[in-house]
């Protein structure tokens, strides 16, 4: 049973600031400074969760934010991880993973489905007509906490940052590193995943006082930041380096990477080796030292290294009972010896941990034969806490993703950094440097090297392995037992026999176990898992850890919270120079291509369906506007710009005449059509032209690109949000506009297709004759300051005419009437020219055009789809665009648009089908969502002749 | 209350304009106007401005340049003249972008939340022009001297302007000790 411990040199909490709190319905006092996890310790609650799979009594394990078990709901917030989470006033804290509480918890009897659970379970069952009924299931007992979509949002905004070295991990070589880069005039920026800084220096050859003077030396030095309760969450491409802090996410990008980040203390496995009690030696340190807390009243401390006789030392003299040291070494190794009052054992193998009625530790048995000639006995020693410390494992995670390379050192029994990329150094333990002062030093050498490299010196920097290493960790510290329950990993309840079934099954690679096994892939990723997985895989295979790679280290560390990476939660929006005047006729709005459009306009009265029947009305009896200052818009200027449109484009434009437009079809270089638009020579030497909405920013990235390669000479200019630009369409379009202009609109002197400048309303004006949505049609761009403006002046003036406002559901019926093909809508990445009906936009007799080779090849293949109209009967089933047309059984084409037309009173519509149907008159049969079979009739396009 | 944390958004007036082209500095010269001599970099429009000057040419590349002018602009007009009447090898174009300058001692931390270049550590005597993308859209950054410390000004394309500003608004409302 844990205790809180009289004050403890160095501890972190505050004793004089009592908090309050809830933990499963009942009241807990702790201190300012706990986290969640050592209030409850203190309060000798041994159990803090349950397992994820087995619904296993756990309770604290690292201390060090690896316990998956250690996961809390805390005040609606699901997997608060409670050995970092600091202790708030009033918190109202439950375990997750649990069915009725964490006490009665009735997913515990899953342990006993247990022999039904192999490993592979999800892939021996998840297929064929099991899977709907095994999803179903384990989608009801699987999760960890309780999302609450009705949590009020939570603002969590992403920074960057720069600095000229990064170092991770504040321990005592982070520290030392961080101090002599700085002295070396670089900019560094320190981090720790702990509160503060020091890591484990206080109970690993440092005294209190020298850990405080490290860390005062650092706070007071102007070149360093230092962010605590932050952890480096992935390392990137060219030193980008993702930081988590409690309430942003910084993205930091340094010239030098210092990791500092240590090792990670690494379980023994034995039978029950998961009872709440049985506790990494380290964590102890951790309860001991930062929060004064004893880890036991009656401790046995599992060991094979020294570290473990430290402990024993440390705990007796805050007065901690240590009933034994029980050394799984032989007597022979140096730094096993006596401690005065404390039985100690060596040659100790461990058999069970033995649960008590609460669940937790109550007794430990092994076998133990400290003398060779002496036969093995089996013992049980009473205790309530098993304190493990066995060896260590580098936190090599974050140097692997920076693309460090490792290799398995056999002296020290620990994987090393072999290979270090330009800008990147490993100091301290995680270089095998296990020694204060030696730690320390490793730590100065590294910052000196960060800070030269970011000065842009040459990386002279080359760590020398210590003459001296000692081997800190166990070569096997994995006991198998008749009976199970031996855990190696923790998240994901995997025990040995687990692994060992495996390999059997043929999944014995690192990689592949993992995957079978999910070793690895709970909350700690592998952190306390995967070295001893891969002694077991070794041990099966007859190989060792030198030629058994490790398994891939991704982003991320630590599991990230959603809220960091939803961030601020940018949404890109474009709008208009009218947006206003469209809000103030009612827009019902619609995301098109990034812009705010309005999809139709609200009237009083009228339904959806109703208003757009209205709009597009308006358009044939009289005038409608649109807003399409959305289309892309581009200029190009120079002697060569015909010359580069004709290479560009299908069609021919360097014989465009100036003051005229032309239809423009764009490929890529496997004849697809990719875009269009209308292009428009302005002067001899000046082209303007329109793209789709979705398109305007890749086309003039293409054309940039086309012209870096033909190096013509012409200059592009991306005009698209510069200009605003209307559709003034109708039968009184030009009287209209007529009105507002000194242009001469009369079809002799302005005919379709032509292209004026002038003044609309006094604003300068390039005013195109457009056809897409009616026969007689004016697009009017102007600059965006006057968008607004015009936009009023033309509904003003439009007033006698019966104008309205139309949008893009209005423009998408009255084009289709016009039987005009959008290209993304009727079209996809597989249609070339001559399939959409638009091979009178090619000019196969040019010398070249992006896509020409290629169009000569479908071309002389023939098109495998046809773009035609159909209309349907009355009273037909409902029909939506991508429901397939259906011939002789087989998929014959899809709808690609339908409406009904008020204009015709029928359903009107384009297909892609198979050629054979494309003649008028074919009948169709449309599949329509519902599974019914509805009858169309192929006719003729434009559905609408003069209008 | 705490005290508000010292950062600003403001909007910027003056007339905009872009010139482009193989013949482009030569084209800017004729008409009196100063030409930065390296990409990147900006300049006085008129020489005798100092570096607090409203009036700012910057220059995006080898061959493209972006002018910004206060009040009357006349060098604006003339470049409009350009663009009618022709300069082989120059094509003056419009240039309606939306206009911010943030400011205040705390503008970095601003900045550090929409954009991934370290724009504080700019050297401002370099006369720095950076373009780069701002929480998604493209934007001309200018660092710029003032008697209140360095600005920033900002330019984006028009149809961006209300996102990007609204943005900026919140990230500025949202900083620790503002009044919420």
């Amino acid at each position: 049973m844990m205790y809180r411990l009289p004050p403890v040199p160095g501890e972190w909490i505050d004793r004089s600031r009592q908090l309050e709190f809830e933990y499963e319905g009942r009241p807990y006092t702790g201190f300012a400074g706990d986290t969640m996890t050592s209030a409850l310790a203190a309060a000798g609650e041994m159990t803090l969760g349950r397992s994820f799979k087995y619904h296993r009594p756990r309770g604290i394990f690292s201390f060090a934010n690896h316990d998956a078990n250690n996961l809390f709901q805390v005040d609606g917030v699901p997997n608060v991880r409670g050995d970092v989470a600091p202790l708030a006033a009033g918190a109202r804290i439950t375990a997750v993973n649990t069915f009725g509480g964490l006490a009665r918890d009735r997913g515990r009897f899953l342990e006993w489905l247990a022999p039904f659970l192999p490993v592979g379970f999800y892939y021996k069952a998840f297929h064929g007509r099991h899977f709907p009924r095994w999803e179903r299931r384990i989608r009801a007992i699987s999760g960890l906490g309780t999302v609450h979509a009705a949590l009020p949002r939570e603002y969590t905004p992403k920074r960057y940052a720069f600095c000229d070295v990064l170092v991770v991990g504040a321990g005592a070589t982070g520290l030392a590193a961080a101090l002599s880069a700085a002295d070396g005039g670089a900019r560094v920026m320190l981090v720790d995943e702990n509160a503060r800084a020091g890591g484990s220096a206080a109970w690993s050859g440092a005294t209190t006082a020298e850990v405080a003077a490290l860390g005062e030396r650092v706070a007071r030095n102007p070149r360093i930041e230092v962010l605590l309760s932050t952890y480096a969450a992935g390392c990137y491409a060219d030193r980008w380096v993702a930081l988590v802090e409690p309430h942003r996410m910084t993205k930091v990008r340094a010239r030098a990477i210092v990791f500092a980040t240590g090792v990670i203390e690494q379980p023994a496995v034995f039978r029950n080796n998961d009872l709440p009690g049985v506790m990494l030696g380290s964590a102890a340190q951790r309860l001991l030292h930062r929060c004064a807390i004893a880890p036991g009243r009656r401790v046995v401390i599992l060991t094979a290294n020294r570290e473990g006789y430290e402990l024993a030392r440390q705990l007796r003299a805050h007065e901690v009972h240590v009933a034994a040291v029980l050394d799984l070494r032989s007597g022979s190794v140096g730094d096993a010896h006596e401690i005065p009052g404390v039985r100690c054992e060596t040659r100790v193998v461990p058999e069970e941990a033995i649960a008590g009625r609460d669940g937790a530790v109550r007794a430990l048995r092994f076998r133990c034969a400290s003398d060779a000639s002496v036969a093995q006995r089996t013992e049980r020693i009473e205790c309530d806490a098993v304190l493990m410390s066995v060896g260590f494992a580098p936190a090599i995670q974050l140097l692997m993703q920076a693309g460090a390379a490792s290799a398995y050192d056999t002296a020290l029994q620990q994987h090393l950094p072999a290979t270090l990329p330009p800008g990147i150094f490993a100091a301290g333990r995680l270089n095998g440097v296990y020694e204060f002062a030696a730690r320390r030093q490793d730590g100065r050498d590294a910052g000196v090297a960060a800070a030269a490299c970011a000065r842009g010196e040459r990386d002279v920097y080359r760590h020398e392995k210590p003459e001296h290493m000692r081997q800190v960790s166990h070569l096997y510290p994995v006991f198998e037992h008749a009976r199970g329950r031996n855990f190696i990993d923790l998240d994901e309840d995997i025990q040995v026999k687990d692994l060992r079934d495996a390999a059997q099954e043929g999944f014995d690679s690192p990689e592949l176990m993992k995957r079978y096994s999910t070793l690895g892939m709970g909350p700690s990723q592998g952190k306390l898992s995967n070295l001893n997985g891969a002694r077991v895989l070794t041990r099966v295979r007859g190989t060792s850890l030198t030629d058994t790679p490790l398994t891939t280290q991704r982003p991320f560390y630590h599991p990230v919270p959603l809220k960091h990476l939803a961030g601020a939660g940018f949404h890109v929006t474009r709008r208009s120079a009218a947006h206003a005047c469209h809000e103030a006729l009612g827009a019902s709005w619609m995301n098109v291509g990034g812009w705010q459009r309005p999809e139709f306009y609200s009237f009083a009265g009228l339904g959806r369906a109703e208003c757009i029947a209205a709009e597009a009305r308006a358009v044939r009896t009289g005038a409608g506007l649109i807003d399409v200052s959305t289309l892309g818009k581009i200029e190009i200027h120079g002697p060569d710009a015909g010359r580069f449109l004709d290479r560009v484009y299908a069609g021919s434009f360097a014989d465009l005449r100036a003051g005229s437009t032309r239809y423009g079809l764009l490929l890529d270089e496997g004849g697809i059509v990719r875009d269009d638009g209308v292009i428009a020579r302005l002067g001899e030497a000046s082209y303007y032209f329109t793209t789709t909405t979705g398109g305007a920013a890749g086309v003039y990235r293409e054309l940039l690109l086309w012209n870096a390669r033909w190096r013509m000479d012409c200059a592009f200019v991306n005009a698209t949000g510069h200009r605003a630009a209307f559709n003034l369409a109708g039968p009184a379009s030009r009287e209209l506009l007529q009105s507002l202009t000194g242009i001469d609109l009369s079809e002799a002197a302005f005919p379709f297709q032509g292209a004026r400048s002038g003044e609309v309303a006094g604003i300068p004006a390039r005013i195109l004759r457009a056809g897409f949505v009616a026969a007689l049609g004016f697009e009017i761009h102007v600059p965006f300051g006057s968008g607004a403006h015009l936009w009023n002046v033309l509904m003003n003036a439009g007033e006698r005419f019966g104008i309205r406002a139309f949008g893009v559901e209005a423009q998408r019926l009255l084009r289709l009437e016009k039987g005009h093909a959008i290209i993304g809508q009727d079209t996809d990445n597989l249609t070339n020219p001559f399939e959409a009906r638009l091979g009178w936009a090619v000019r196969m007799g040019k010398p070249f055009f992006v896509g020409q080779r290629s169009l000569r090849i479908h071309e002389s293949r023939g098109p495998r789809q046809t773009l035609v109209g159909f209309e349907l009967p009355a009273d037909h089933a409902p029909v939506f665009e991508a429901n397939l047309l259906i011939d002789g059984g087989d998929i014959a084409g899809r709808v690609t648009s339908i409406a009904r037309s008020p204009t015709l009173g029928r359903t009107i519509g384009l297909a892609m089908a198979a050629p054979r149907l494309a003649a008028p008159g074919t009948e169709l049969a449309i599949r329509a969502s519902d599974g019914r079979m509805v009858p169309a009739r192929v006719v003729k396009t434009p559905f609408v002749e003069a209008a | 209350m705490n005290a508000p944390r010292d950062a600003w958004l403001d909007d910027a007036g003056g007339r905009r304009f872009g010139v482009k082209g193989p013949h482009a500095s030569a084209a800017l010269a004729q008409l009196g106007l100063a030409v930065p001599e390296q990409p990147n970099s900006w300049a006085p429009l008129y020489s005798g401005e100092g570096e607090q000057s409203l009036n700012v040419i910057g220059r995006l590349g080898s061959t493209e340049f972006f002018i910004e002018e206060a009040g009357d602009a006349p060098g604006i007009s003339r470049l409009e003249k350009l663009a009618a009447q022709g300069f082989a090898g120059a094509y003056a174009y419009l240039r309606e972008d939306s206009a911010l300058v943030l400011g205040g001692a705390a503008a970095g931390e601003v900045l550090a939340q929409v954009c991934n270049v370290d724009l504080p550590a700019l050297d401002l005597a370099a006369r720095p022009v950076v373009m780069t993308l701002m929480i998604g859209v493209g934007v001309l950054v200018l660092p710029q001297p003032s008697p209140h410390g360095t600005i920033y000004r900002i330019w984006c394309d028009p149809s961006f302007g209300t996102y990007l500003r609204h943005e900026l608004e919140e990230i500025i409302t949202r900083m620790p000790g503002r009044n919420q």
